[in-house]
């Protein structure tokens, strides 16, 4: 099991909740802020941590160096594991812009582990996805090798942004519906090449059903 | 369709759960650390964590309280009460708060929306709107429902829509801490294709309120807000899962 993670501070994310659920199921936590914290680190894992702009946030890496390293980390097999935000990072790019006032969508690049362009979810009411819901339609997780299973489980969901599911994309996901009035979408909840894993939800605050996913998680990073 | 979300209001001053009724004469419920473990285990899964006396008087502890609260609860937690600059609304995020609450900072020129919304998304602010009828009309007010904003609750969601704010969380102040019922006539002022969540807060006590709003049927309805209700009554946040989540849950 992957045991000593690190999280990327990019200081437009929130951390403490993040950091918390780790220490809760046992594993060591360090922050880090630079490139150098990385490289004097003793870290097996990486987690981008997020509730925030990924446009902000792609360019906080892009510009800190972690988009590289990112790059070069996951090739090697290095374990990766963003949330929200973090992981729509891995994307090639967002629409999310950094005016969201003005609501200019312009594309900013991302790191390009996953493929497809971070958008916006649905575009008539309640343009944000907010609540509880089951990602994983019969309880299998296609995206742990494990076999880990969650029956019934909801996960906490909390994005305006996001990426809609196409197929033929060649990463492993998993995948939610979305409703609003008049407009049903699937969106990628969950997405696996090799070690590096995206997820839209928010594990660490959905309850007992997050904790353990996330153990589960630490515990299927091969070697 | 999308369980509704019920979201667990803990109105707090110096290290207590405290609540009013029409928010007035506050008393104490119990020490917020025990209150909100009980709620958590009993099945609560969302908290809006208000600090009451950081409403009037600017942040104090709120921010010790956040950061316990969020090494024993995975459950989103949304923290306001006093939240002015950037600088004070980075720190909750920092100290576990996955969003903020604003209810005076939300009118005004000071950029703060603007600011936590290019930094952290606008999915991260909460707006607090606490309203009161007067003469046909429901309006807005401030500082714990002391002063009028001078703005009428339409006009507070036409600034949450064009912010692009995350949730409008509506609490009737005249009802709140009654658990008679909420005033769904308020939900008359909302328009139908509102695109901000929006949560209802005030007055709820029985399911029978809960259900008469679920009629409806309006698409904005994102959640409820629920304070007295589990104060009188643990079992009653078990019981409400069961009804919006289903069995077992």
């Amino acid at each position: 099991m992957k045991t000593n993670v690190a999280i990327i501070d990019v200081k437009c994310c929130n951390l403490g909740s993040f950091v918390q659920a780790l220490d809760f199921i046992g594993l060591k936590t360090e922050i880090i802020s630079n490139l150098r914290d990385f490289y004097n680190s003793e870290c097996d894992a990486v987690c981008i941590p997020g509730s925030g702009n990924s446009s902000q946030l792609m360019s906080c890496l892009e510009d800190m160096g972690f988009a590289e390293l990112l790059r070069n980390l996951s090739i090697q097999g290095f374990p990766i594991v963003g949330v929200c935000s973090g992981m729509h990072a891995l994307f090639e790019g967002t629409e999310e812009s950094h005016q969201n006032k003005t609501k200019d969508f312009r594309k900013t690049s991302g790191i390009g582990i996953f493929s497809g362009t971070v958008r916006k979810i649905f575009n008539g009411s309640l343009g944000v996805n907010l609540g509880w819901r089951s990602p994983f339609s019969d309880g299998h997780v296609n995206c742990l090798k494990n076999g880990s299973h969650y029956p019934d489980s909801l996960f906490y969901f909390m994005h305006g942004f996001g990426i809609l599911y196409e197929h033929g994309v060649h990463e492993t996901v998993d995948t939610s519906e979305i409703q609003s009035s008049d407009v049903n979408q699937k969106i990628v909840a969950m997405i696996r090449t090799q070690n590096t894993i995206g997820i839209q939800f928010h594990p660490e605050r959905s309850g007992q059903a997050g904790l353990t996913l996330l153990r589960d998680l630490f515990e299927d990073f091969n070697g | 369709m999308k369980p509704m979300r019920v979201i667990s209001k803990i109105d707090y001053k110096n290290g207590y759960v405290i609540k009013g009724r029409r928010y007035e004469g506050f008393k104490k419920v119990g020490p917020v650390r025990e209150i909100v473990e009980n709620y958590y285990k009993a099945g609560a899964k969302e908290f809006v964590f208000y600090d009451c006396v950081a409403a009037l008087f600017g942040m104090s502890k709120m921010l010790e309280q956040v950061v316990d609260l969020s090494k024993r609860i995975f459950a989103p937690i949304t923290a306001g009460g006093g939240i002015r600059t950037y600088e004070q609304a980075r720190t909750v995020f920092e100290n576990g708060a996955d969003r903020i609450a604003i209810n005076s900072s939300l009118f005004g020129s000071s950029g703060l929306v603007e600011e936590v919304a290019n930094n952290y998304g606008s999915q991260s602010i909460v707006a607090m709107l606490e309203v009161k009828k007067i003469a046909d009309d429901w309006l807005l007010f401030k500082e714990l429902g002391r002063e009028p904003v001078g703005l009428s609750l339409k006009d507070g969601l036409e600034i949450c829509e064009d912010y692009g704010i995350g949730e409008t969380n509506i609490t009737a102040i005249d009802y709140d801490g009654l658990g008679s019922g909420f005033p769904t006539d308020l939900c008359e002022i909302i328009p139908e294709k509102y695109p901000v969540p929006v949560v209802l807060g005030g007055g709820i006590g029985e399911m029978h309120h809960i259900q008469k709003i679920q009629r409806f049927g309006y698409p904005w309805l994102s959640g409820l807000s629920i304070g007295s209700m589990f104060h009188k009554d643990l079992n009653s946040i078990h019981k409400l899962n069961q009804y919006v989540f289903g069995a077992n849950k």
